[in-house]
């Protein structure tokens, strides 16, 4: 944050602050997500009985896509973020109005 | 009394060890599904551990990070559940797992019952497939087939959990619908130089169902359950 003086510095600072909570956050629900599926899927390889196997291959993987997802979809977001931030760099007035102001 | 001869038990072990398909016991030593699920497990195993030192230790999400958690979240877990469905999908065509609910345990005792003459029961003695005689016989019944596509075969686990089949007095389980004969066919071409007499004359009923081949008076009654037509109190441990 060596830029934090000028103007537009604090806006993409507190930009690129605010992405990276973002990814951060949803980088760990998908962690969170994707132990709850583990633990389906483990329970059914422990214990191949009709209810773990059938968790396992419904929720189970339901879960474990929607996490791969989420982390997917939060790295897409954080490269979109960088993009733009170093997009508006080389042109600081294209920031939204409202931003600026900050 | 289509394949039979005196000696055939002995003579088919011989037969079968030879051309064993991977779930033969005792010819390939490890057995194919225990060894995917013991791969699955580390697999899962191996996730976990990434995704656990990433919630505690919270290391900065760069590259290498990244890398890491694609791999526990991605890679790893999809192996895990892969290699777990093909376990999984073996597991319920045996025997032991249709017999985990207790409703279907006097069925799966009557096969395992060396002296019950029912014919299930004379099906599930062979290696090639007397472990998943169950299944085998009653195939389009496809439980878990594709369990997604196949939501139909759910009705079972429905109606396990739904009903209270240890209530006294309760039916005992019945065919959704007739039993297909295709399923018998599909092993016995039925016809041929010993074809029986009965054969021929019901040979459109048999095809076209009206004739089961597992009735009383043909080859049925299949299972000798009958006298547990009342489900007795729950078997230790068989439920879930
Ligand atoms: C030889 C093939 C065969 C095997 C092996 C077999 N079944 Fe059946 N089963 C049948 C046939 C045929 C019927 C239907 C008889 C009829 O038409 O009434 C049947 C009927 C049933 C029924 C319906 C209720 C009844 O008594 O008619 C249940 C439940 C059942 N089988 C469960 C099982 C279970 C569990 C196993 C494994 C232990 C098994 N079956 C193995 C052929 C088989
Ligand atoms: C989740 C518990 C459960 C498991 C596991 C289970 N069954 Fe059943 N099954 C039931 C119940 C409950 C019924 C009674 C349905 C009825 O009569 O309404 C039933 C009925 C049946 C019937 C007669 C109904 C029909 O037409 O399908 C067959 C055949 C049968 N089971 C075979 C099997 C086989 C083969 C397996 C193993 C692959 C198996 N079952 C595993 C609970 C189970
Ligand atoms: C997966 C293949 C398969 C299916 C399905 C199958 N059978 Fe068989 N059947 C066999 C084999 C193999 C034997 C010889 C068993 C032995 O002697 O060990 C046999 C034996 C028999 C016998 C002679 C039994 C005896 O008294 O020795 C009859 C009768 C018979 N099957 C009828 C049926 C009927 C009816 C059905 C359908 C409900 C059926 N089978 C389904 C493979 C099958």
């Amino acid at each position: 944050m060596s830029e934090s003086t000028s103007e537009g510095g604090v806006t993409r600072a507190k930009v690129a602050e605010h992405v990276s909570e973002t990814v951060e956050k949803r980088a760990r629900w998908a962690c969170y997500l994707s132990l709850v599926a583990l633990g389906f899927i483990g329970w059914s390889l422990i214990s191949q009985k009709p209810l773990p196997v059938i968790f396992a291959m419904t929720i189970g993987q339901l879960l474990g896509t929607l996490s791969l997802l989420l982390f997917l979809g939060s790295i897409a977001l954080d490269v979109r973020a960088r993009y733009k931030i170093k997009r508006t760099d080389l042109m600081p007035s294209s920031l939204p109005p409202s931003k600026q102001k900050d | 009394m289509l394949w039979h001869s005196p000696c055939s038990a002995d003579h088919a072990r011989g037969e079968v060890r030879r051309r064993a398909p991977s779930h033969a016991r005792g010819i390939v030593t490890f057995d194919f599904p225990h060894l995917l699920n013991l791969g699955a497990l580390i697999c899962a195993a191996a996730s976990a551990v990434v995704l656990l030192w990433y919630l505690i230790r919270r290391p900065p999400l760069n590259r290498s990070t990244r890398v890491w958690l694609f791999a526990g979240l991605g890679p790893l877990p999809i192996a895990a559940a892969m290699a777990g469905n093909v376990s999984n999908l073996e597991v319920t065509k045996k025997r032991e797992f249709c017999g985990s609910c207790h409703v279907m345990v006097p069925y799966t005792d009557d096969v395992k019952n060396p002296e019950s003459p029912g014919l299930a029961a004379k099906h599930s003695k062979n290696k090639w497939f007397g472990d998943e005689s169950c299944y085998t016989c009653h195939a389009d019944y496809g439980m878990f087939g594709l369990v997604v596509t196949k939501i139909g075969g759910m009705h079972h686990v429905w109606d396990y959990y739904t009903d209270d089949w240890d209530a006294p007095g309760h039916r005992p389980p019945k065919l959704y619908k007739p039993y297909n004969n295709a399923s018998c066919t599909q092993c016995h071409a039925s016809s041929g130089p010993r074809e029986p007499l009965e054969h021929k004359v019901h040979k459109a009923g048999i095809e076209s169902g009206a004739v089961g081949c597992g009735k009383v008076g043909c080859h049925g009654p299949p299972h000798r359950v009958r006298e547990h037509a009342v489900v007795p109190e729950k078997v230790e441990g068989a439920k879930l």
